[in-house]
């Protein structure tokens, strides 16, 4: 009898919590693409192709789309070589002063988003300190020298390389110095060992890595607004001027839907050429990996040379936002440096103001809100994932992963369309113009990354250790509270400050989902490097982006102590 | 006290215990004996409830614990990695179990006390965070923690197989010590021969999921029911074709129609007169020898096959090449039928 009513109330639990969290991901994950899909192809009631055509038969388009995938495909590559360098001179070879190489690499994780574009567009832009001094000493070169498709390319790579500080520098450290040893052994030279056994183990990390880059190129949105000038324009920041009037709405859906497509097959023919190269290590007793020396001297020097050139490239837009924080604006516009100048007038003004304060407040609150909430939802969902490899379970973790495949303007625009109307999924109210979406988008944008990240988390929990405590009697729900979420604590926090931190300057969902009473930083950030903007609100937005600096930094420090630990 | 009745297990399709009947009496040091993927864990796990079995029926004591929920069962479990909870000190690792049973706060000290000293963990341990410790002192943390709960079985998933070899015959002495002092009946898994017979009353060899045979160490090692056991179990020489050709005396010829083994030790290259005369006798070539300081394992040709033998005699010296005169008596030849 006990235990029909226990499989009757499991059975209970189940079918709710199936019905709440399918339908969570309908309403919040479905619903917008069906929706964006409707207004593409059904904008007058019936199926209608005409606006498709119309859109794809534009000369204007068509560029914006050529531009955005070349972005994307050269991105992916100079990142990959930029990074790989990063890596192997931090950590496979012999470098002078590579704990200095170590901290300057950090700075795409502490500097980037709209932070490193502002950066840029202060130093490199028609206002810009470098362009000013540039104009003292050639006063016939072009105020806008710093623009196209060059100028975003080499802005995104600089701040590309986070992923391989991350995620392919850990595959590095981790592979196996015997199996350099073997090949040494048999006689291989250092430069084939490199190319023979040491990146074809990173393969996979690099080829995620990779997917991610892709991503980022192909729905680059600040950097090509603010850089890529009237010559190099791609299709997001056009999706988002369509997206300002309702009479071309459906044009920036049909062009976010074809971009949404084009993701997802570019990823979905990475995904099986990635299946069909895996591998597995077989290394039984790992043994760390040792720096290897450049033997030839030209080598090294050049080596060495480069190294410290990346650096130096990497922390000057850096050191320069923290210069600029302390300036008054006629220096900056002038390209003095003073140091007699330099005040804290721009902090007192953020700190002392409440409309200087707010964009701080706003992000902060709404990154930490949707951090919590995300991650809480996925400590749930993904305990559910790893626990039952079902089918059904299978599909719950593809569905979760659709943010990644979408493009953010994608996901933006299906909530402003789906959500502009009461709907019975909202309980009859309308959530578009509220302070609600920005956060549900932030929640929805972060989702597959906290997933990922728990996902793995759960999967590095010893099994036995759950047996064990059940085995002693305590129940599935104490099982989970007392023994693992404490072993889980330390990942659950670097999760959140990492999602904290991703959201803080963020972009280019806020850009479509903000409340206009609440700007968060990234918008603000964003107007600031515009040309009509006050000289004052330029000067605050230095110091927005020095508290989102220091606040990273905070984060990588302690995520990293935590790795170490 | 434990009995397992006609228990099968499946992993899809696979089959990982087929009709499997065992029975564990109370007080008992009973081994699961078999090599890797063989079935034992499988089945160790089916009775501490991680594992529901297809088909058959789990009884303790008389009582049906098949569909039983793991907390309910009452069987202690050491589990091969330890699976301490690392955020948790050594006492509250011992514990953890006796708070989920609210016990009483004086019982749990009382508790305490008398299963660190069962282990031998000091004081000074308990407040210790379990990562502090030493494999072996993991290892009686591990132990401690299922005792604690005083339960009537406690199973032992390969307890001391990431623990350096003299550790491990220390640690199974004391194993055994506090299997006699709490009376408690142990279910240990192992595939180590030399753990199985020094520590067990009774063994069950498995093998392809099924149990090959039930026995007292002796009657596992002397008396092998089948092929598999005699060769799982110690170190055995087959007798082959070649052999059989070249052995001679001792009576009737040995039946070529089946497969014949003779343990190591069980192979004299000296032999009394009378033996002799009771004895086969084989004329084999000495080939090389393995010392590992109290005995000598040689192994000589007989023709192109291997035949080993186990002596103390340190004092032979033998070349390679040299000719040796090997006896077998009749009743160290194990046999079985071939297929």
């Amino acid at each position: 009898m006990m235990e029909k009513n226990y499989r009757l109330r499991h059975l209970l639990m189940t079918a709710a919590a199936s019905v709440i969290i399918f339908g969570g991901i309908f309403v919040f994950l479905i619903y917008p693409n069906l929706t964006l899909l409707k207004i593409t192809l059904f904008s007058k009631g019936s199926f209608d192709f005409q606006p498709v055509r119309q859109i794809l038969g534009s000369d204007r388009v068509i560029k914006c789309l050529i531009n955005s995938f070349t972005l994307a495909i050269c991105l992916t590559i100079t990142v990959n070589i930029l990074g790989i360098f990063e890596i192997l001179v931090l950590d496979y070879y012999e470098v002078k002063g590579s704990k200095w190489l170590n901290i300057a690499y950090h700075s795409p994780l502490i500097c980037n988003g709209m932070v490193l574009v502002m950066a840029y567009n202060f130093l490199f832009g028609g206002q810009g300190f470098v362009t000013a001094n540039l104009m003292k000493a050639l006063p016939n070169i072009n105020p806008l020298w710093f623009r196209g498709f060059g100028a975003v390319l080499l802005e995104m790579t600089l701040a590309g390389t986070s992923n391989h500080i991350m995620f392919v520098r850990d595959a590095l450290r981790s592979i196996d110095y015997q199996t350099i040893e073997a090949a040494q052994n048999m006689g291989v030279k250092s430069r084939r060992i490199l190319t023979k056994v040491v990146l074809p183990t990173l393969r996979p990390s690099i080829f995620a890595a990779s997917i991610l880059t892709f991503i980022v190129g192909v729905s680059a949105f600040a950097t090509p607004q603010v850089l890529g000038g009237e010559n190099f324009e791609t299709i997001n920041p056009l999706i988002h001027s369509f997206s300002n009037t309702l009479t071309t709405r459906n044009y920036a859906a049909i062009l976010a839907i074809f971009l949404g497509t084009v993701t997802v097959v570019v990823l979905s023919i990475s995904n099986y050429i990635e299946k069909r190269g895996n591998y597995r290590s077989v290394s039984k007793s790992k043994t760390p990996l040792k720096k290897q020396p450049i033997q030839s001297k030209g080598v090294r020097v050049i080596v060495t040379a480069a190294a410290y050139m990346v650096a130096l490239m990497q922390t000057i837009p850096l050191l320069f936002i923290f210069i600029f924080s302390f300036m008054p604006v006629k220096d900056l516009y002038e390209g003095n440096i003073d140091v007699r100048n330099m005040s804290l007038k721009n902090y007192i003004s953020v700190f002392t103001s409440t409309t200087g304060v707010r964009p701080v407040f706003t992000s902060i609150v709404y990154s930490a809100l949707a951090a919590v909430v995300v991650v809480s939802i996925m400590l749930f969902l993904a305990r559910i994932i790893t626990k039952k490899q079902t089918k059904v379970t299978m599909c719950l973790e593809l569905f979760l992963q659709i943010p990644w495949f979408l493009p953010a303007t994608l996901i933006a625009l299906g909530l402003i369309m789906s959500f502009s109307k009461p709907t019975v999924f909202t309980m009859g109210k309308t959530l578009t113009g509220t302070v609600v979406l920005m956060l549900l988008g932030y929640i929805i944008i972060r989702t597959p990354y906290t997933l990922r990240m728990i996902k793995s988390a759960y999967a590095s929990i010893d099994g036995a250790l759950e047996e064990a405590a059940r085995n002693l009697g305590a129940s599935t729900m104490k099982t989970y509270f007392k023994v693992l979420l404490p072993v889980l604590m330390p990942t659950i926090f670097s999760v959140f400050l990492l999602n904290f931190i991703g959201l803080l300057a963020e972009y280019n969902v806020s850009v479509f989902l903000f409340h206009p009473m609440y700007q968060p930083l990234g918008v603000v950030l964003n107007a600031a490097t515009r040309a009509d903007t006050s000289p004052d609100t330029q000067m605050l937005s230095f110091v927005y982006s020095v508290l989102i600096m220091i606040v990273s930094t905070m984060t990588i420090v302690f995520v990293n102590r935590g790795k170490k630990r | 006290m434990i009995k397992f009745s006609g228990i099968e297990i499946k992993f899809g399709d696979f089959v990982a215990i087929s009709s499997l009947d065992l029975e564990v009496h109370q007080g008992e040091f009973f081994t699961f004996l078999g090599p890797s993927g063989c079935g034992k864990t499988t089945t160790l796990r089916s009775l501490v409830g991680f594992i529901k079995p297809t088909k058959g029926k789990i009884e303790v004591n008389g009582q049906d614990i098949t569909d039983q929920p793991i907390e309910k069962r009452g069987i202690g479990m050491v589990f091969q990695s330890y699976a301490l909870f690392p955020t948790m000190t050594v006492e509250e690792n011992i514990v953890f179990g006796l708070k989920e049973h609210k016990w009483p706060q004086d019982k749990i000290s009382q508790r305490l006390k008398e299963v660190a000293a069962m282990v031998n963990l000091t004081d000074a341990q308990l407040k210790k965070n379990v990562s502090e410790l030493s494999g072996g002192q993991q290892q009686r943390v591990a132990i401690a923690r299922a005792l604690a709960l005083n339960p009537k079985i406690i199973v032992l998933d390969e307890p001391l197989s990431n623990l350096d070899a003299k550790l491990r015959k220390s640690l199974r002495t004391e194993l055994k010590k506090i299997q006699s002092i709490s009376g408690t009946t142990m279910i240990y898994v192992t595939h180590d021969q030399e753990e199985a017979l020094t520590l067990s009353d009774r063994i069950a060899v498995f093998n392809n999921g099924c149990v090959e045979q039930v026995g007292t160490p002796r009657e596992i090692y002397y008396h092998p029911n089948t092929e598999f056991v005699a060769n799982f179990i110690g170190d055995t020489n087959k007798i082959t074709e070649e052999i059989l050709d070249r052995i001679e005396g001792a009576g009737k010829p040995l039946d070529r129609d089946k497969n014949i083994y003779v343990r190591v030790e069980s192979v004299k290259t000296e032999a009394s007169l009378e033996m002799q005369k009771e004895c086969y006798r084989i004329e084999a070539v000495y080939d090389s020898e393995e010392f590992d300081g109290i005995t000598i394992r040689r192994t000589y040709k007989v023709g192109e096959t291997d035949i080993k033998s186990v002596t103390t005699n340190r004092d032979a010296k033998l070349t390679r090449g040299d000719k040796a005169v090997l006896y077998i008596h009749p009743d160290d030849f194990m046999e079985f039928a071939r297929g």
